[in-house]
């Protein structure tokens, strides 16, 4: 669920940079700069956090046979 | 705007091509993002790439766009509400500074606003940065009156940048006054109001809801 958040944040992130480029006017550089930024910040941070716990549980589940081969 | 008299009164256009590398990037990352959003997981290796490399990437990419691109006229020009009554003067005025800069071709046509609003040099260049997003700010919270003031002395370096060297500016009499140019350097006296006219003129800092009901 966290993985999609942070893919839906990164996804609209990239709609603005693309808007801002395209569009290159005072309206879209406000929008590119105080909501495009953050979401992008957000969203970075959430798949950050999203992988980690992904790997995690990888790594857990990898252990798990070997601890109990012991 | 006026129909241009030929070929040679067109500025000669200079090849934008800096959003194709913007959308090779971003368009990647935002397939890749669909893919997530729709599957809920990808290789670790595609997701670290497209969720985290790549958009900084992207982003670093469009604020040096946003920076080059945001020292146009133009780019000024469109917080209409604002600007552009004062891009407006800067064709139609003929008595104020800023226009008479223009209209003469003493300021490129392209960065007019920036190249006087920036002051001098590199820290000209972050100073007249750091100003625009405080512009940006004081849009998004209507923080601003009318009509339009400046909130610091302008930075008379912008205009030395040019006519500091120039022999006309030399010669005249009241610049070699070393009273008036300590009060110049000083910022305790403007070039502007005094001894030269004001940069814009007074209906152009009204904003263009004025602007609209003077010329009805």
């Amino acid at each position: 669920m966290m993985a999609r958040v942070a893919a839906l944040l990164v996804f609209v992130s990239m709609l603005i940079l693309l808007h801002v480029t395209f569009a290159m006017n005072g309206d879209s550089a406000i929008l590119f700069f105080f909501v495009g930024h953050p979401l992008l910040v957000v969203g970075i941070l959430l798949a950050v956090i999203a992988l980690a716990r992904r790997l995690a549980r990888e790594r857990a589940a990898g252990q798990q046979p070997s601890s109990g081969q012991r | 705007m006026q129909e241009p008299l030929g070929p040679l009164f067109v500025p000669p256009d200079a090849p934008d091509r800096f959003w194709m590398l913007i959308a090779v990037v971003a368009v990647p990352v935002m397939v890749v993002s669909v893919m997530v959003m729709v599957r809920g997981r990808l290789p670790a290796a595609l997701s670290t790439m497209a969720l985290l490399l790549l958009p900084p990437f992207a982003y670093v990419l469009g604020d040096i766009n946003l920076l080059e691109e945001s020292k146009t006229v133009k780019f000024c020009g469109s917080c209409h509400e604002t600007m552009s009554p004062i891009v407006t003067a800067l064709h139609q005025d003929t008595e104020t500074l800023a226009a008479i800069h223009f209209q003469r071709g003493r300021v490129s046509h392209a960065d007019a606003c920036y190249q006087c609003h920036s002051g001098y040099g590199i820290w000209g260049d972050v100073s007249a940065k750091t100003a625009g997003i405080m512009h940006m700010l004081h849009t998004v919270t209507g923080d601003f009156d009318y009509p339009l003031k400046p909130r610091a002395t302008f930075d008379i370096d912008s205009c030395r940048g040019c006519h500091a060297a120039a022999t006309n500016f030399r010669a005249v009499e009241a610049h070699q006054d070393p009273d008036m140019q300590q009060l110049l350097l000083s910022g305790e006296m403007s070039c502007t109001a005094v001894c030269h006219p004001a940069a814009h003129p007074d209906w152009a800092l009204k904003g263009a809801t004025a602007y609209a009901e003077q010329h009805r």
